[in-house]
């Protein structure tokens, strides 16, 4: 596509694949895919989920599920039609010529079996002796990276953070030498610090051993950072195709503008610091929150953390997986036991959470869950979830329904949601609906826990810009939490970092991103994948 | 996009608590043979008394005649006609078994979600089940016969006791299984009150795997009260019940082998028969 002198190494032409469905459907999910890569280049397959990304890679590696099949096309790698080989040539070249890196390192590896004898067997079932496997896994562990590789070895998958694992199904699928790694969505399961070193690791790999990569990704910024060609796929089709620098820059498909519009720009001016800062509505200080038991021996998961928030004003806190930010959030709310500090509502004192406190709470804090789908009761209607809070909250008696209707106007549903149930809906309208629950009971301080974490990128800005309406509207406060710093940036005033249970920086958003303070925010900052790097060094290219 | 439309339809059929969901396993093979059985039977027996408008009890001095036009099933040694006696007998066994199964059902259900009340109650229970589950079926009912004395209620009591522990044990594991789960996290933020958390949020769960566990029951119910009556310490003769002509046939065997062998097989049949509806609603609650 970029003009390589020699021929691809995988051309994949109109590929095309349906599923079959109930009696006699069927339904393409690949429509007519084409695309190249050259050896040692990393083409960037990217759209959203249900673009048929996935179904592609697997397509080329002849894994798919037994009721897909190939329509049409072909797939040439190295010249060989990968449709058309038999089954054993087919797993040979698995492994061997082309590997697979899967989203989730956690289920990928058996939890068993010592990592080193999990990297040996690949090699053994492509005919490496016990002495060369053995050898050969220590050199793979310390190319990806691992430290210590002879005590890696020995390791079991749970002994690894999240990182480590990936880094060791990276390991896996590399140790064959093959000239094509297929990744999708490499680092979609992992904390943005450990993101950038995988995406490190990956563009090494390419740089170190020339071999070729597919890499899936939703994620705009990471195809920014690590590919040299990127695919746009939306329903099936391609888009829109080209080397990075240009499709990030001069996007031809409204679809890829869609998408990078979408996504929160990270030089764009901030909310800047809200209007309102009277209000004191909640106040913690010194909270601490222990898991597992109130006796000795349970884990810190917040260690003394204070804060306020007050009406009108969005209060951001970012951190990464297990640093305790959804224990202090349930703290909050009274789903977690205070093990000491204060939580206070205007004032008067609820740590304990007793009965009482709890409705006071309840009045004025509300809770928005990640999962929109796993927080509305499956078997309810939406007016019945409605209708419960509602009830709870005692703000309505006579009117409920109508109460509902006003509710999902608020947050841009029709009314004749209301009799339908949570699975008839999509992921960001079933987050409004448990934004409407969240409003129910008139509070004045919503908790956001990842609100936004679970939805495609253009369906987050929807959800972001509806937030942001329903403050300025009700004067509500926020506490957001996220581990997206660039979510983070776009909608609060204020931000604090949290790590192992303390926070480590707290201040204005401009001050926190413009001049962190702290390292930890430094490094967090600047390992998000940022599209200002390509459009950055087509510029210079091009001078 | 088609994709992702087909996994939703997939898993809001799961979470939909519409009956039709449930009635779909009366359409595969072993629910509509399973259905048909429990059907004719029962009906069989609810028009017992309109089939048979004489009664059980009617004595000739035909006694321990084989098959013939007249007598079907042949007599017993009084001269009552079988087939006669044999429905009767059905309706007996049938009525015990379809009020004590429920109601095991619905008092384990209770038992297994009483640890909602407090994690230590729950734990007792569960302990409490367990001591239950040490003894078999059929001594627990001999226990029971030895301190009320023999009849109908001590079979229904057995079939309700040793239903306990299965029902209870269910309930707990869904118990535990929704109590993390965010939408009861919602409910309890909003402030909902933990009855109604319970009774809306988690008690419908446990739906699917007692229908289930009910058909499985019944079979088990079958025998229990089967069981009893064959060694004569269930329902009382001259009250015929499945059980009571199999105790009275097993005398004749050599002589008037129909006499065991019809109500034993229609005891078999309806024993297949909750098998049957036990898997279908299995395989239909399971299916994803």
């Amino acid at each position: 596509m970029i003009g390589t002198p020699e021929a691809p190494l995988l051309q994949a032409r109109n590929l095309s694949v349906g599923f079959a469905g109930d009696r006699g459907a069927f339904t393409t999910v690949v429509d007519d895919v084409s695309f190249d890569i050259a050896a040692g280049g990393i083409l960037g397959v990217v759209g959203e989920s249900g673009s048929g990304k996935s179904v592609t890679a697997r397509a080329v590696l002849r894994m798919l599920a037994p009721s897909a099949s190939v329509t049409n096309g072909s797939v040439l790698f190295r010249g060989e039609n990968l449709l058309e080989v038999s089954e054993a040539r087919m797993r040979s070249l698995r492994g061997r010529e082309m590997a697979m890196v899967f989203q989730d390192p956690q289920s990928t590896l058996n939890p068993v079996i010592r990592i080193g004898q999990q990297i040996e067997e690949v090699l053994r079932i492509h005919g490496a002796d016990r002495t060369t496997a053995r050898r050969r896994t220590l050199e793979l562990l310390e190319q990806v990276g691992i430290a210590d590789p002879e005590r890696a070895r020995r390791r079991y998958p749970h002994e690894f953070s999240g990182g480590m694992r990936q880094r060791v199904v990276i390991a896996i699928a590399l140790a064959n030498r093959p000239s094509l790694l297929i990744a999708d969505e490499p680092t979609t399961a992992l904390d943005v610090t450990v993101q950038a070193q995988v995406l490190d690791l990956l563009r090494e790999m390419r740089k170190e051993l020339g071999i070729a990569i597919l890499l899936i990704t939703h994620d705009m910024g990471v195809v920014a950072d690590t590919c040299d060609d990127v695919l746009v796929m939306h329903r099936g089709r391609v888009v829109e195709r080209g080397p990075v620098a240009s499709v990030l820059t001069k996007p031809e498909d409204p679809y890829t503008s869609r998408l990078l519009a979408a996504i929160p720009d990270m030089s764009a001016p901030t909310r800047g610091s809200s209007s309102e800062t009277d209000g004191r509505v909640l106040e913690v200080r010194d909270l601490r929150t222990v898991l597992g038991g109130t006796r000795r021996g349970g884990h810190v998961a917040v260690d003394g953390v204070s804060l306020s928030i007050s009406r009108g004003e969005t209060l951001g806190l970012v951190g990464e997986s297990g640093c305790g930010k959804s224990s202090l959030s349930k703290t909050l709310v009274g789903l977690l036991p205070a093990a000491s500090g204060t939580i206070r509502l205007h004032g008067a004192d609820v740590t304990a959470m007793n009965a009482q406190d709890r409705r006071t709470l309840s009045d004025s804090v509300q809770y928005v869950f990640q999962d929109p789908l796993a927080s509305l009761n499956p078997r309810r209607t939406i007016a019945q979830s409605l209708a419960e809070a509602l009830e709870t909250s005692g703000t309505v008696s006579e009117e409920p329904h109508e109460r509902s209707v006003e509710l999902l106007q608020r947050v841009g549903l029709p009314p004749d949601s209301l009799d339908r149930y949570p699975y008839a809906f999509s992921g960001g309208q079933r987050q409004r609906i448990g934004i409407a629950r969240a409003l129910a009971a008139d509070p004045e301080v919503l908790i956001l826990d990842e609100p936004v974490s679970a939805l495609d990128v253009s369906i987050q800005a929807q959800v972001l810009d509806l937030l942001i309406e329903l403050q300025e509207d009700l004067g509500l406060g926020y506490l957001f939490i996220s581990h997206d710093l660039s979510v983070i940036r776009s909608i609060s005033h204020r931000v604090m970092v949290m790590r192992a249970g303390r926070i480590v920086e707290e201040g204005s958003t401009d001050d926190l991103f413009d001049d962190p303070q702290e390292p930890y925010t430094k490094e967090l900052l600047s390992s998000i994948p940022r599209l200002e790097h390509a459009r950055k060094t087509t510029r210079s290219e091009k001078r | 996009m088609t994709t992702s439309m087909t996994v939703a339809k997939r898993s809001g059929m799961r979470g939909s608590p519409s009956l039709r969901r449930y009635l779909g396993a009366f359409r595969t093979p072993k629910g509509v043979i399973g259905a048909a059985i429990v059907v004719v039977l029962g009906l069989a027996a609810l028009l017992a008394p309109v089939i048979f408008p004489a009664g059980p009890d009617v004595q000739s001095r035909d006694a321990l005649l084989g098959i013939s036009w007249e007598h079907p099933f042949g007599t017993d040694e009084f001269g009552r006609d079988l087939l006669t006696r044999s429905i009767f007998g059905l309706r007996i066994d049938l009525l015990i078994i379809l009020t004590a199964v429920p109601i095991s059902m619905v008092l384990g259900t209770l038992l297994g979600l009483s640890g909602a009340i407090s994690e230590r109650l729950g734990d007792i229970v569960q302990r409490g089940l367990d001591v239950i589950v040490g003894f078999p079926g059929l001594i627990l009912g001999i226990c029971i016969v030895v301190v009320l004395g023999a009849g109908w209620f001590p079979i229904f009591l057995t079939i309700v006791i040793t239903g306990l522990p299965s029902a209870g044990r269910l309930s707990r594991a869904v118990l535990l299984r929704e109590r993390d789960r965010e939408h009861v996290l919602a409910a309890r933020v909003l402030g909902v009150p933990n009855w109604k958390i319970l009774l809306r949020h988690i008690a419908p769960f446990t739906v699917e795997s007692m229908l289930v566990n009910a058909a499985v029951w019944m079979v088990i119910g079958v025998y229990i009260g089967a069981g009893l009556s064959i060694v004569g310490l269930g329902v009382q003769p001259p009250t015929p019940s499945l059980g009571v002509l199999l105790n009275g046939g097993m005398r004749y065997i050599y002589q008037a082998p129909n006499y065991v062998l019809f109500p034993a097989l229609i005891l078999v049949l309806i024993a297949v028969a909750f098998g049957f509806v036990a898997d279908a609603l299995n395989e239909t609650a399971n299916k994803r």
